[in-house]
C-alpha cells in the first residue's frame, strides 16, 4: 500500500509567549499529540472553537511552523529531512487559501500578475510567455472574465477576491489545498458559490483539501472526514456522515448541539448543551482530559489521566475515557 | 400603539462620487416583548437603518422619514435627547466588542458608569447591579471580571459584557447588530438563549440584525429580509420559513446548509453578487440575479404588497 498524501504523526507545536530580556516567558502548547492522515482526493474538515489549535495545525502542515515533537510526512517523506529539491516540490504541491482574500492579495499588482506570480518560482519548467495565458485560463475557470486580469484587487468584492486567491493557489497545479476559514468572511449567497467551486475543483482535479472552519454546517457540506479539536488536542475523528449521525465524544455532542438550525420548529425543539462558558487558558490547560472542566460526564479519572485514542466504531477515533456516553440533558452547573 | 413605528425611513450619504442611497423607504413596527430579525447580506442596508434611526450616522449621512419610539419622534430630535434615550430606554450591541469598550477602564467601572449616568445610582449600588447582570449572563468569576480590563477577556466574555451593559438600565428596546457573528457556536448558544429569556421575562423588544437565517429561526417572532437597501419580504417567522415568497428569500434558504440534514452534492447558490449602491438597477434590485425575473422586473420597481400576514416586494409573487 502506498503512503498517504499527508500524514501527521504525534504533532506537538509550542510557542514561547512573553519572552524578554528578563525571563523565558511561558510555553504555550498550541497543538498536542495530534495525528492525521489525508489521502489523495479527500476533503478533511477540521473544526473546533477559537484557540483549539486548528489554524496552528494548518500552519504546521504548510511547513510554516516547526513542530516541537512529532513528524509530518508528505508522501511518506519527513518534511524535516527533505533536501532543497524535495522542499521545493512540497511548496508546489501544498497551497494555502486564507480567510481574508483582500488582505492576502498584493494591492499594487494586477490580478493577472498576482495569479501568475507563483509560476515564476514554483514552476520554472513553464516558459514565461505561457504564464499570462495560464493565469487568464484560471481566472475564467473561477467564473471571472479575462478582462479582469488587468485590474487591481481593490476593485473586487470579497467573493471575487477569494476566487482570485483560489486561482493563485491552483495555478501551480498543487495536490493539496489548505483552506483556513476560506469562506467564513463571505456573505451567505457568495459562500455557497465558493464552496461549490471548491467541490467542483475537487471533482475535476482530484485535489485533496484540508478545510478548516468553525462553521459546522459548511463542513458537513464539503468534508468527507472531520476532525474535532479542543485546546490543542484531537477529540474525535470520523467520516462525515457517521459523525453527524452520532457523536461519541461529549465535546463533539456539545459543539454540534450548539449550532442553530434554519427552521423555527426544529429550533424550538433543539436543546443545546450549554457548556460552562469559558474555554480554559491554553497556557494552563487542565490536567488529564483537557475537556474535563466543562464536561457534563466527567468522572474523577478524567482529571487524572489523559484519555488514549480508542476506535469504538469503524474508521472512528475518539479520545475519551467514556467514548459513546450521551450527555443530552446533562447540564454542568455554573 | 406600537412601541416602535418606522415609516418610510431613508438613509443617504454624500460622497465625492455623488449621493448614495443606502436605505430606501423602510417601514415596520414593533410591539413590546417581540423580536424582529432583520436579515440581509453586507450592503443590504440593515445596519444603516438602525444607525439612521438612532442618529448615529457619520457627518455625511442624512436620514429621512419617521421613527416613533414610545410616541416620540427620533428623526430630527436634538442630539441631547437622543443621548438620554440611548443607553436608558433603547440600547445597542454591536458585533465588534473590543471597540465598544474603553480599553483603559476596568469592566466594573464601565458598567457602573451607565447606571450612575442614566439612573443616578451610587457607585456601590451600580457595581452590585453590574455584578448581578454578569451572573445572569453566565460569566464565570464575575467579581474578578469587574476588576479586569477589556483586553484580559476573551471575545465571548467581552460580548457578554457589552450585552450586560446594554441591559443594565432595563431598556424597552434592544438593538443587537450581528451580536454573535464573531463568536464560537457554544458562546452563541448562550447569548441567543439569554436574548430569548429577556424577551419572554422582561418584555424587552429586540431587533436582531444578522446575515444568518439559523440565528433568526430560534429567537425572532417576525423577520424582515433586506436587499439593496429595501425590505423585500416581511413575515411572521413560521410563515417565512415554511414558504418564503420572494425569490431572494427563497435563494437565501436554498444556499444555507443545515447541520441537521445530510447533503447531496452541490448547494444551490444564487449567481452573481449584490449590486453596488452606485449602480442600482432601475427596476427590482434583485432582478439581475433572479431566476424568475423577466423584462418588466428590470424596468419596474416592485412596491411592497400585503399578502395575508406578509409583505413582499416582487412582481412575481401572486396576490
Amino acid at each position: 500500500m502506498s503512503a498517504p498524501l499527508l500524514s501527521i504523526e504525534g504533532l506537538d507545536v509550542r510557542f514561547q509567549i512573553g519572552r524578554s530580556l528578563f525571563g523565558k516567558g511561558e510555553s504555550l502548547q498550541a497543538v498536542r499529540d495530534v495525528s492525521l492522515t489525508v489521502e489523495p482526493g479527500e476533503c478533511v474538515g477540521i473544526v473546533g472553537e477559537s484557540g483549539c489549535g486548528k489554524s496552528t495545525l494548518a500552519r504546521a502542515a504548510l511547513d510554516f511552523v516547526t513542530p516541537a515533537a512529532g513528524r509530518i510526512l508528505w508522501r511518506g517523506r519527513d518534511l524535516a529531512t527533505l533536501d532543497a529539491a524535495g522542499r521545493h516540490a512540497f511548496r508546489r504541491a501544498v497551497q494555502p487559501v486564507f480567510q481574508n482574500p483582500l488582505g492576502s492579495l498584493n494591492p499594487r499588482m494586477t490580478v493577472g500578475d498576482i495569479i501568475a506570480e507563483p509560476l515564476e518560482t514554483l514552476r520554472p519548467d513553464i516558459p514565461a510567455a505561457e504564464r499570462r495565458p495560464r493565469a487568464i485560463a484560471w481566472l475564467e475557470k473561477m467564473g471571472l472574465t479575462a478582462d479582469m486580469a488587468d485590474r487591481y484587487p481593490a476593485e473586487f468584492s470579497g467573493g471575487q477576491a477569494q476566487r482570485i486567491a483560489i486561482a493563485r493557489a491552483m495555478i501551480s497545479e498543487p495536490e493539496m489545498l489548505i483552506c483556513d476559514e476560506a469562506v467564513s468572511a463571505l456573505d451567505v449567497s457568495v459562500k455557497a458559490q465558493i464552496v461549490n467551486l471548491l467541490q467542483a475543483l475537487q471533482r475535476e482535479t482530484g485535489i485533496a483539501i484540508i478545510f478548516i472552519s468553525h462553521d459546522l454546517a459548511i463542513v458537513r457540506q464539503i468534508a468527507t472526514r472531520v476532525m474535532v479539536m479542543y485546546l490543542g488536542r484531537m477529540m474525535e475523528d470520523s467520516a462525515t456522515a457517521p459523525l453527524f449521525a452520532r457523536q461519541y465524544h461529549p465535546y463533539t455532542q456539545a459543539l454540534l448541539s450548539a449550532v442553530p438550525i434554519p427552521d423555527p420548529a426544529a429550533e424550538r425543539a433543539r436543546v443545546p448543551t450549554l457548556l460552562r462558558a469559558e474555554v480554559p487558558s491554553p497556557l494552563r490547560p487542565p490536567s488529564g482530559c483537557v475537556f474535563h472542566t466543562r464536561c457534563p460526564a466527567a468522572k474523577p479519572n478524567c482529571i487524572l489521566e489523559v484519555p488514549a485514542p480508542t476506535h469504538p466504531a469503524d474508521g472512528r477515533t475518539v479520545a475519551c475515557h467514556y467514548a459513546g456516553v450521551q450527555i443530552r440533558g446533562m447540564q454542568v452547573a455554573g | 400603539m406600537a412601541m416602535l413605528e418606522i415609516s418610510n425611513l431613508g438613509v443617504s450619504f454624500r460622497t465625492p462620487r455623488g449621493t448614495l442611497h443606502a436605505v430606501k423607504d423602510v417601514s415596520f413596527s414593533l410591539e413590546p416583548g417581540r423580536c424582529l430579525g432583520i436579515v440581509g447580506e453586507s450592503g443590504s442596508g440593515k445596519s444603516q437603518t438602525m444607525l439612521g434611526m438612532l442618529g448615529l450616522l457619520p457627518q455625511n449621512g442624512t436620514v429621512t422619514g419617521s421613527a416613533l419610539f414610545e410616541g416620540e419622534e427620533l428623526i430630527g430630535a436634538p442630539r441631547r435627547r437622543l443621548d438620554e434615550l440611548r443607553g436608558a430606554r433603547m440600547s445597542l450591541v454591536f458585533q465588534d466588542s473590543i471597540t465598544g469598550l474603553t480599553p483603559h477602564m476596568r469592566i466594573g467601572d464601565q458598567l457602573a458608569e451607565v447606571l450612575q449616568v442614566h439612573k443616578g445610582f451610587s457607585r456601590k449600588q451600580a457595581l452590585a447591579e453590574s455584578l448581578a447582570m454578569l451572573e445572569v449572563l453566565r460569566l464565570s468569576e464575575p467579581e474578578r471580571r469587574l476588576r479586569q480590563y477589556p483586553h484580559e477577556l476573551s471575545g465571548g466574555m467581552r460580548q457578554r459584557v457589552m450585552i450586560a451593559m446594554a441591559l443594565l438600565c432595563k431598556p424597552s428596546l434592544l438593538i443587537a447588530d450581528e451580536p454573535t457573528t464573531a463568536l464560537d457556536v457554544t458562546v452563541q448558544a448562550t447569548i441567543l438563549s439569554t436574548l430569548g429569556k429577556l424577551k419572554d421575562h422582561a418584555g424587552t423588544a429586540i431587533i436582531l440584525i444578522t446575515h444568518d437565517l439559523s440565528v433568526v429561526a430560534g429567537v425572532c417572532d417576525e423577520v424582515a429580509v433586506m436587499y439593496g437597501g429595501r425590505i423585500v419580504e416581511h413575515a411572521p417567522v413560521d410563515e417565512l420559513f415554511a414558504a418564503p415568497a420572494h425569490p431572494y428569500t427563497k435563494g437565501l434558504f436554498m444556499c444555507t446548509p443545515r447541520i441537521d440534514m445530510p447533503t447531496g452534492g452541490m448547494l444551490p447558490a444564487i449567481p452573481g453578487v449584490p449590486p453596488p449602491l452606485n449602480a442600482m438597477p432601475p427596476g427590482c434590485a434583485f432582478s439581475p440575479r433572479c431566476p424568475e425575473a423577466d423584462a418588466r422586473c428590470e424596468q419596474v420597481r416592485p412596491e411592497a404588497r400585503r399578502i395575508g400576514n406578509r409583505l413582499a416586494a416582487c412582481l412575481k409573487v401572486p396576490a
